[in-house]
């Protein structure tokens, strides 16, 4: 391993005296659902304890590595050419170098989208209203997927098959006989009913 | 391809989508062998994400093998097995260049409040995920790492997120020898918080949940002591008590906007939007560590606000730490961890669904159905 360079905030802990552990209390009787039993007297006995106690072991410290860069984008080469609506926020300088190009946005959300983005980061209206625009969208996603022969199957997109499949045994037998109850109810009412007109 | 794709809260689909193109010189198209699920992603699947569209596909932790390569790209080449961080990250911007990948400036037009993150919505940069049969990886030359020698593929799997973030969790708790650590979430990222935890020094490693399965696993796999936090009248008067009424040095909150535990939050995140997502987690992890404690804030909030007590913050001189886990930092240190078997990323891993049982897949993983921690899904090329 590297060392590593430590910020003077973070070398005070490293010089500061250990804490100390402190085990269940004086409660005799911890909680029902409170355990320990797999956690060793010692704590020094866990698997690879205190392999990064040293700092120098910590990959993350300094929080933040030395660097010359000043700018927001750094030496920036190459600029992806956006073929579609990108949105910008306007807590940027200018497009990113790179961007995602799912979905383009259409439609009354691409509308509603126009109007949230013309909002900062910290505006309630920003976030709320793309809110309502992915809403909005997932109507639009609806309709237009029918109309492509592709229309949403609930059932199958909720994945309920896996609520049967995965179900707990003794869930899934109380549901078997309280359906088969309710298909055995039904069927003598059939039969009573077909009876009673034939009557 | 085929990719999954987001089709409205709690809907996803696999469907036929174009394969991906080089849009720019350092872009990479990567053909993807194996996907994960995050639980980040539930954030996204419960519709929680601003500028979240129906089409979307999903997916931040992948590995793959690299199909194509942009003229920039000089470090990789067809064929290479990589592994890719879920930080779309420049390596040369302003954050990049001080190693701070999570807030890469060049990569989201949409937000300067995160970089980009790939299938994670919009707002984190418009990209699609690798819960597909291929992806396009901008910036290949810099994020994506040739998977070393003696890392199986679940391992690098695991490595693209879930145990970064874990271990990323801890490394802010600034974790001084003995000290009492107090993780909220049982989930992948908290067991790998837990794990790390000792890595670092800890003294006591206590982890808090609702979920007795999840707690069982971790106290095996931190190991840590498990607290089930529906056993308790008050979780945070109980959490108090049992570290002789000082309370944590840190507190880590590993479950962000989908936590449950409190009907007010439940109600005004979930129900009327009024906040993003159920801050509860956090909430008890301010009022969970002592006074001077760190609080860690791993689990993911989308904008724009949450309730938690400031006040609290304040007045007991809490540190508060939190960023996305800038992953490409982290990972020669966790090669070496995993060698040397003091973290195992793969065992966690308890579900495989080819792609196109990928609805099943999120239904068994948010449900919590079958002991689920870390579902995997194999796309139909991979598995052929």
């Amino acid at each position: 391993m590297t060392t590593n360079v430590l910020h003077p905030e973070e070398e005070k802990w490293t010089r500061s005296s250990p804490g100390t552990k402190r085990a269940l209390g004086d409660d005799p009787a911890p909680a029902p659902g409170h355990s320990a039993r797999n956690v060793p007297a010692d704590y020094r006995q866990v698997n690879g304890w205190g392999a990064d106690l040293d700092p120098a072991n910590r990959p993350s410290i300094p929080r933040e590595l030395p660097s010359d860069v000043t700018t927001v984008r750094g030496d920036v080469r190459d600029w992806q050419t956006p073929h579609q609506k990108i949105y910008l926020s306007v807590e940027h300088p200018n497009l990113t170098p790179v961007f995602g190009t799912s979905c383009p946005p259409r439609g009354l959300s691409k509308l509603l989208r126009d109007y949230a983005y013309q909002f900062g980061e910290g505006a309630n209206r920003h976030w709320m209203t793309l809110m309502l625009a992915d809403r909005v969208n997932i109507l639009e996603s609806m309709v237009s997927e029918a109309f492509r022969g592709r229309p949403d199957n609930y059932i199958k997109e909720k994945g309920w098959a896996a609520k049967v499949k995965y179900a707990d045994p003794a869930r899934r037998r109380n549901a078997m006989i309280f359906g088969a109850a309710v298909l055995g109810a039904v069927a003598v009412g059939l039969v009573l009913r077909t009876t009673l007109a034939e009557e | 391809m085929r990719a999954m794709t987001y089709r409205g809260p709690f809907r996803v689909r696999v469907e036929e989508k174009p394969d991906p193109v080089i849009e720019h010189p350092n872009d990479a198209i990567v053909r993807v062998t194996r996907a994960a699920i995050c639980g980040s992603d539930i954030h996204l699947y419960h519709g929680l994400m601003p500028d979240l569209r129906p089409g979307h596909t999903f997916g931040h932790e992948f590995i793959g093998v690299v199909e194509e390569v942009g003229p920039n790209v000089d470090n990789l080449k067809p064929g290479d097995k990589v592994l890719v961080p879920f930080n779309v990250c420049c390596g040369f911007c302003y954050f990049c260049s001080r190693g701070q990948y999570g807030n890469c400036h060049n990569t989201n037009p949409a937000a300067t409040a995160i970089g980009g993150i790939y299938g994670y919505s919009h707002t984190c940069g418009g990209y699609d995920g690798g819960q597909a049969e291929y992806v396009r990886v901008p910036y290949a030359n810099f994020g994506p790492e040739i998977i070393p020698d003696g890392i199986s593929d679940d391992d690098a799997l695991l490595l693209t997120d879930a145990c970064p973030t874990g271990y990323h969790a801890a490394a802010m708790g600034d974790i001084r020898e003995g000290q009492t650590v107090l993780i909220f979430g049982a989930g992948p990222v908290g067991i790998f918080a837990a794990r790390s935890a000792w890595l670092m020094g800890a003294g006591r490693v206590i982890v808090t949940d609702h979920l007795d399965y999840r707690l069982d696993f971790v106290s095996r796999y931190g190991p840590a002591e498990t607290v089930n936090f529906t056993h308790l009248k008050d979780p945070i008067v109980y959490f108090k008590k049992i570290t002789d009424y000082l309370g944590a040095d840190v507190a880590i909150d590993a479950v962000g906007a989908d936590a449950s535990g409190s009907v007010l939050q439940a109600l005004l995140g979930f129900q009327l939007k009024m906040q993003a997502g159920n801050a509860v987690a956090l909430h008890w992890a301010v009022n969970s560590v002592r006074k001077s404690g760190i609080v860690v804030v791993i689990g993911a909030y989308g904008p724009p606000m949450n309730l938690v007590p400031l006040g609290s913050i304040m007045n007991k001189g809490l540190t508060v730490r939190a960023n996305q886990c800038p992953v490409k930092r982290h990972l020669p240190r966790l090669y070496e961890h995993v060698r040397a078997g003091r973290i195992k990323p793969s065992e966690i891993i308890t579900h495989r669904f080819p792609l196109d049982d990928i609805a099943e897949g999120y239904r068994v993983f948010t449900s919590k159905l079958d002991g689920c921690i870390k579902p995997v899904i194999i796309p139909g090329r991979a598995a052929a």
